[in-house]
Order: structure tokens, then sequence, then C-alpha cells
């Protein structure tokens, strides 16, 4: 804008930008909150703040990030944010390892889970619980709108209502004002137990009449934790021949078993190098692309024993992930899937009329496959 | 009224304040959520006008076309392949002095395919006859739709104007915007009357010929009415001061520039973070400052001249590759500073392709680059080469950093990632491996390229930091 670049503005004068960074999935409202937030900070005169999506093809259920910046000065970077000071996670699986590399010294995680994460950085508050309870859907982004009032004191919940009640169609914000009063609560009460790093964390659990929330105090890395939560339930297709649930990662193939071209081990491995691919005038499909980018929640499983290979599946998948394995004469043998291009939308699994084909929590699966249980 | 806007919904709401009679638009990413608040304002009687729906970009500049030869003030907005579509309407409109107003949501350009923001679509139109104006934020963004009306409609310059805005990192991104009131836009832009138009009952031909003995009279008028309008844009600044209290920077605005040696020329949104960048160096003891060119078109080869009279060196920053020269600011920058007896070394900093981001660290590295290429250029003239010891504290040798008030923290839009070593690298254009073995390198010894420019052009994240793994 003109005018504000004339004065330069002193060194010591130049304050600390606050940056949220949210995780959560399409239709979970993240970016929603996120300009809320930048909305609210920036009613206080001479405030400013900046709220953007992470830029790209949208989907429900797909994992998107959503960033808000505010600050006293003008706020020229306007990249995406890579170290924040508070890091929301409105759908737990998406908490990863190496979620540290996104947080600032001294910053937090917020996280909408019921479980402890054994980090003192990690405050995991049941946001499904009150937006449930109070909305009647799970819909968590206000949640945390009124637990950084909570946190972050540049932030006011006269402000975050002020905001709802401006960007949020009438018949929303009253019960949205409702969500921020119920988690300012909980976490009001929640932080001064957890300024007590001995005091256990049931006790704040306990204390809440919907929601619960916990830190435990740091004893092992929140990673192991998170590798080990899901080991534990066995999967459904435990057991099923190897050609029926081929994993992405390890393509086995049973032997006399040939598939077609893009299982072939002899397929050149696509180049890395730009020097190659950014010459190459056509693609090996999902070349240079993140393996399914993280859109499958939940990973369809085909019964072998069950399949009568009907090929209705292989007919009504939008992305024909879906494909013949043949036997060494060339019939076919039975169907698989190819995982690193399967969204998880499960549009199979209901085609299927023998049900043969399951649907399995993708986290789940992941955790088996790294745990090397088959 | 002060609202917390992104740039596509700023700027639907100043073409609502113009009160355009027609808009005509064919979606596109990042440009589709102005003209979807557009046709939501026309629904609900907001806005009176016609929002017609068509089915190309070819064909929404030839309908905006239409519209504005009938004396209707007109509306279209596009991005990257659209406008590129519409290239053909481009010239039309142009050469037929339609006062038509164009957001542009600036987007890369396929192949690969790449939804995202650079600003390779607009400068591969920049020959093509329409003002060109390029928005920092979203409150600019907004104004520069009231703005760029009474500049289309000024009859001294009669032509039409592509606003354009970065894709995504105005076009998606929030900000705090002040709205005017109705009146106040109606104060500063008055209804649009012509009598240069189609009329029942004075019948006119429209889209007509004109052989070689009057064609270069249609083409010089053009041009020179194109260098006209740069008087008129600063008399519209001012009167829109007047109405509106925000005062911009006319073609080029300045950034710590009067006592700088060291100038980084950029365009859009990018020069919020040069600025900060020249702040923090400034506070190291670099003598950097930085211009921001508004329009392209036309081109501000006097004011430029005026700011970097006398700098040490003067680096363009863009995001844009005319491939095989240099970036196209680039060759309009020299050009202009050539023909102003500018001696000043230059540089290009090719960025922010496809949406990439140019951080903080980039544009400190960038000016590092500026301030070795000074002192060579110093040594070179014999004079006392000061270029050596900017370049130590832009690399943060010097001791200045200390005084930064939170080593851990993060401050106002500077990046806690220490700066690159290793600044102005002989090997520009570092060309992998494998076809470096087969071909020699632009300006290697035995390269028969005579690559226009080889190593002057920098490209980010590729020179700087070796092969993107």
């Amino acid at each position: 804008m003109g005018g504000k670049g004339t004065v330069p503005v002193p060194l010591r004068e130049r304050l600390f930008m606050i940056e949220v960074l949210w995780h959560g999935r399409g239709g979970q409202g993240a970016f929603t909150a996120a300009r809320l937030l930048g909305a609210a900070a920036s009613l206080e005169e001479g405030a400013h703040a900046l709220a953007f999506p992470s830029f790209g093809p949208e989907r429900r259920g797909a994992p998107i990030r959503a960033f808000t910046k505010f600050s006293r000065e003008p706020i020229g970077d306007r990249s995406a944010i890579q170290r924040a000071d508070f890091v929301v996670y409105l759908d737990e699986t998406l908490l990863q390892p190496g979620w540290q590399q996104e947080l600032k010294p001294g910053g937090r995680v917020l996280v909408n889970s019921c479980q402890q994460f054994g980090d003192e950085r990690i405050v995991a508050i049941d946001a499904n619980g009150i937006s449930t309870a109070l909305l009647g859907r799970p819909i968590p982004n206000t949640v945390f709108l009124g637990a950084l009032t909570v946190l972050c004191p540049s932030v006011t919940e006269a402000a975050v209502k002020e905001a709802i009640a401006q960007y949020m169609p009438e018949k929303l914000y009253q019960k949205n004002w409702a969500v921020v009063d119920e988690a300012v609560r909980t976490m009001s009460a929640a932080a001064e137990i957890l300024s007590l790093p001995k005091k256990q964390p049931e006790a704040a659990c306990s204390a809440q009449p919907i929601a619960k929330i916990s830190q435990a105090v740091a004893i092992s890395g929140a990673d192991s934790l998170l590798a080990k939560k899901t080991q534990t339930e066995p999967l459904p297709h435990e057991g099923l021949p190897k050609a029926h649930c081929r994993s992405a990662a390890s393509s086995p193939v049973a032997p006399g078993i040939r598939c077609r071209l893009r299982d072939s081990a002899d397929a050149a491995a696509p180049s890395l190098n730009p020097a190659e691919f950014a010459k190459n005038t056509c693609y090996a499909a999902g070349h240079l692309v993140t393996k399914n980018a993280g859109w499958r929640n939940q990973r369809p499983i085909i019964d072998g024993a069950a399949c009568t290979l009907c090929l209705q599946c292989y007919l009504y998948c939008p992305d024909g992930t879906i494909f013949k394995v043949r036997d060494e004469g060339g019939q076919t043998a039975g169907l698989s899937i190819d995982y690193d291009f399967c969204k998880g939308c499960g549009v199979c699994a209901r085609a299927c009329r023998f049900g043969a084909i399951a649907m399995v929590d993708e986290a789940q699966a992941l955790a088996v496959e790294k745990g090397g249980t088959r | 009224m002060k609202r917390f806007l992104s740039g596509d919904e700023a700027f639907a709401e100043g073409v609502r304040l113009a009160r355009p009679a027609v808009i005509s638009a064919y979606p596109i990413t990042p440009q589709t959520v102005v003209v979807e608040r557009l046709s939501e304002m026309v629904e609900s009687g907001q806005l009176n006008a016609h929002y017609v729906h068509v089915e190309s970009e070819h064909s929404a500049l030839s309908c905006a076309m239409g519209a504005s030869a009938t004396g209707a003030r007109t509306f279209t907005a596009t991005s990257s392949q659209g406008l590129l579509y519409m290239a053909e309407v481009l010239t039309y409109a142009a050469g037929g002095r339609f006062p038509i107003v164009m957001m542009n949501a600036n987007r890369a350009t396929a192949l690969p395919w790449n939804i995202y923001g650079d600003q390779r679509d607009s400068l591969a139109l920049l020959d093509h006859g329409w003002i060109q104006v390029y928005a920092q934020d979203n409150q600019e963004a907004l104004d520069l739709a009231l703005m760029a009306y009474a500049v289309a409609e000024h009859p001294s310059v009669s032509l039409p104007v592509m606003v354009n805005i970065d894709g995504f990192a105005l076009t998606h991104t929030y900000e705090a915007v002040d709205i005017p009131e109705q009146q106040q836009a109606d104060e500063f832009l008055p209804s649009y009357e012509t009598r240069n138009r189609f009329d029942f009952e004075q019948p006119v031909n429209l889209g007509y010929s004109a052989g070689p003995e009057f064609n270069r009279h249609y083409q010089y008028w053009h041009h020179r009415d194109m260098l006209v309008a740069e008087t008129v844009i600063d008399e519209v600044e001012q009167r829109f001061a007047q109405v509106m209290g925000r005062q911009y920077g006319g073609m080029a605005e300045e950034y710590r520039t009067a006592d700088a040696q060291l100038v980084l020329v950029c365009v859009g949104s990018v020069a919020g973070l040069v600025r900060q960048v020249v702040d923090q160096l400034r506070d190291q003891g670099v003598p950097c400052g930085m211009v921001r060119l508004r329009y392209l078109r036309p081109f501000p080869a006097q004011r430029l001249n005026q700011l970097l009279a006398g700098k040490a060196a003067v680096g363009v920053l863009e995001k844009d590759i005319s491939f095989g020269a240099e970036g196209t600011v680039f060759t309009n920058v020299n050009s202009a500073l050539a023909q102003g007896g500018n001696g000043a070394p230059t540089m290009n900093f090719i960025g922010g392709l496809g949406g990439d981001d140019i951080t903080a660290a980039q544009i400190r590295n960038a000016f590092a680059r500026l301030a070795a290429l000074a002192e060579g250029d110093q040594r070179a003239k014999g004079a006392p080469a000061a270029g050596l010891q900017w370049a130590e504290a832009a690399a943060g040798k010097a001791s200045a950093s200390a005084q930064d008030p939170a080593p851990t923290g993060t401050r106002n839009g500077l990046a806690p990632d220490p700066v690159p070593t290793g600044i102005c690298r002989a090997e520009i254009l570092s060309l992998p491996q494998r076809v470096a073995d087969e071909y020699p390198r632009p300006g290697q010894p035995g390269a028969t390229s005579s690559a226009h420019s080889s190593n002057r052009v920098v490209f980010l994240g590729v020179d700087d930091e070796g092969e993107v793994a």
C-alpha cells in the first residue's frame, strides 16, 4: 500500500510476528479457522494479519494446511509458514513424526485428540467432543480458536467472537460462540494444571464436563508413542494371499503371477535428475507426484477368497487403480489395487456385491506395514 | 468499511464500486472467486450489471469489447492459459481503443501444468497494447480496480487496462482491506460518457481495416497515448488520494533508495518481503534499497533513471524468464538504464516460478551478489571498492547481527535460517553434469553459444543451491 513504504521501521520497534499453522482435512474448517483468527487479530487498530490456505486441488477429506500470521507491523512475507508459534492439528492422524520441525522454540502443538502424547509441547483437546456436544457434528475448528485465546494473549476472546459474528452465517455464529466459551473454559482450567507438570493429567480430564485435555509429562519421545499406538490391533487382511493385498511400499508379487507393466521390476525407475526429467515429453503416471498425496484415510483390501472376479469394482473405480493380476497362462487370477493412486474413496467397496472389499483405517495399515507384521 | 478479504474478494468489491454495466468472464483458478463474487452481487441486486456467461476467454473479451463499443463500462477477468487463449482479442481491444478493465490473476503457464503464481502470463503479453499495472497487496488491488477505469476512460488515453494481482499470494490471501463508500467511489469515478461508440441514430462501423498508408498513424497514436497515460496515471492517483486518502507511488515506488548503493527492482507482491530484507540489511550496514515497478506499460523509464542514478549495482528480481535471453523485466530495465546513460552493472534474479516461494534468505543472497558485482565493477574502474564490505555485511559476517533482539525467534518476515555462504559463485546457469559434458556451458571455454547475458541471469533455487533434489 502506498504511504507505508516511506518511513523505515527502526529495528527495536519491529515486533515479533505470531504464526499459526493449521493442519486439517478438507471439510474440517481449517482454513475457516485460519481466516477467522486473522480477522480477529486484525480488528484491533494498528494490527496486521494475513491468512491463507495451502494452495492446491481441494477435496473433502484430503489433508490441507492453512496459515495465520499477525503482527503490529505490515507483513511482507506471504510465503508459507515453515515454523510456527502454534501448530494446530484438527485431525490427529495428521500428527506425524517430525512434527517438531514445524515448531518454533517455545511453541505449542494443539491436537484434536483424547490421547496423551508424552510430550509437554503437545496439548490434546477433545475438540470433536466439544463440537459434537454443542453443534451436533464434529466440526472442531472453532474449538481451537477459543483455545488459542487462552494461550496467545494478543488475540482476545471478544475479538474471536466478533470475527465469528462478522464472517459466519447468522444461524451458525451463536452456536460457535458457545463452542468458543466451552473451549476457553476447558483450556483455562487445563492451562492452570499444565503449568504444574507434576500434576496427573487425568485430573484435568475428569475436571472437564465435555472435553478432555491431556498433556503428559515428557517421559519418552512423542514419536515413538505415535509409531506404537496403532500396532496392537490386527488388520482384517492379515493372512490373505499376497496378490490380493499388495502393499505399495514392498510390492511383493506372488510366485507364478505375472503383473502388468507398472508392477514389473524391470521397468526403469523414473529419474529424479532435473537434467533428465525436465526434458521429458511424456511421463510415467505418478512421476514427481507424492504417492496418493496423503488423500487416503481408508484403504480398500480385497479378500481373494470372496472375490468372484465380477469386475464391478474394476469398472467403478474412478481412478482406474484396480487391475487384473494374471497367472502364467495369461488368465485373470485375481484383482489388485495400485495404492500409489488409490484415494480411498470406497466406491469399490460399495460396488462389491459379495462383501469382498473391506475398508480399513489407513493409519493402522501403515503402522502394520512399518512394524513388519506382514 | 474495514473487512478481512482475499485479493479476489477485494477486487470484486472494487469492481462493484466502479458500477460496470457489463461483466463477461470465464472462470479459471486462481481468478474464479472474483467472478463468483461479482455474479453473486449481480444476482442479489447489489450490483446493477449484465453478467454474461461465456464459453471461453476468447469470447469473454470479445463480449466485453462488443459491450464497450456501445459505450458501456465493462469488466472481465482471467489468468494464465485463459489470458493466452484470449491473446488474439487483446490486440483487437487495444487497437480498437476500448477502455476495458481486466483483472489478471498472475499464474504460471503450461507445460508442466501448474496452477500457482508467477508472472509469465502477463509478461508474455506485454506487447499487446494494454496498460499493465501490478498490485502489491489487496488494498492496492481494490483501489486499482477504480483507478484503472479512470485511466482507461480518460479521453487522452482510451486504452484497456490489465490489473495484475499475484495468483494465491494475493488472490487467495486474506488481509484487512478498507472498502470505500459508494458515494466516495462515485465522486472519484463518475459514470462513463463517450461519443466514441455505437449509436443507432448515427450508424458507425467497428473492426475496421487500415492499409499501409493509414496503419502507421494508428500505431503511432496508440504508442503516443500510452506514453501520455503516464501523466494521466499521476493525475488519477492525486485525485484518488484527495477522495480516498490513500496515496500510491505512481509508476514506480521506491524504498530507501535515496542513499542506497545496491537497489533491487521488483514487481508485485514480493515487494513486501524485499522491503523487510532491506530494513534488516540496513541495520547491518548494507546501503540497499528497493524499487517496485507498478506499471510495466507504459514503462517508467524516466522515473527509473531518476531513482537509479549513481547506484553501484542494480538487480532485477522477477517471476518470469524469456527462454534463451533473460527475464523480460530485466530487458526493459536495462534498456531504460542504457538510454539514461546509467552505467551501473546489472544482474537478473529469476525466482518464484510456478508458485515457488521467494525466501528472505534468497533476497539477502541477491543483495550479496549485487555487492560483489559492484565490487568487481569498482575495481575495473579503478575506484575504491566498497562492494566486498557490503557483501560481507549482507552475508551476515558483520557483528551487526548481534543486535538481533531474539536470535532464536523469527522476527517479522525474516526467516531464521542462516544466510547461505559462497555468494556470487562463478558458476551461474549451472547445467547438470550430463548435459554440461556434451556441450560446454555458455560462457565457458569451448562454448559456441552466445547466450545473451548468461552470466547475469541467476535462477533462484537452482543456481544458488545446485540441483533440485
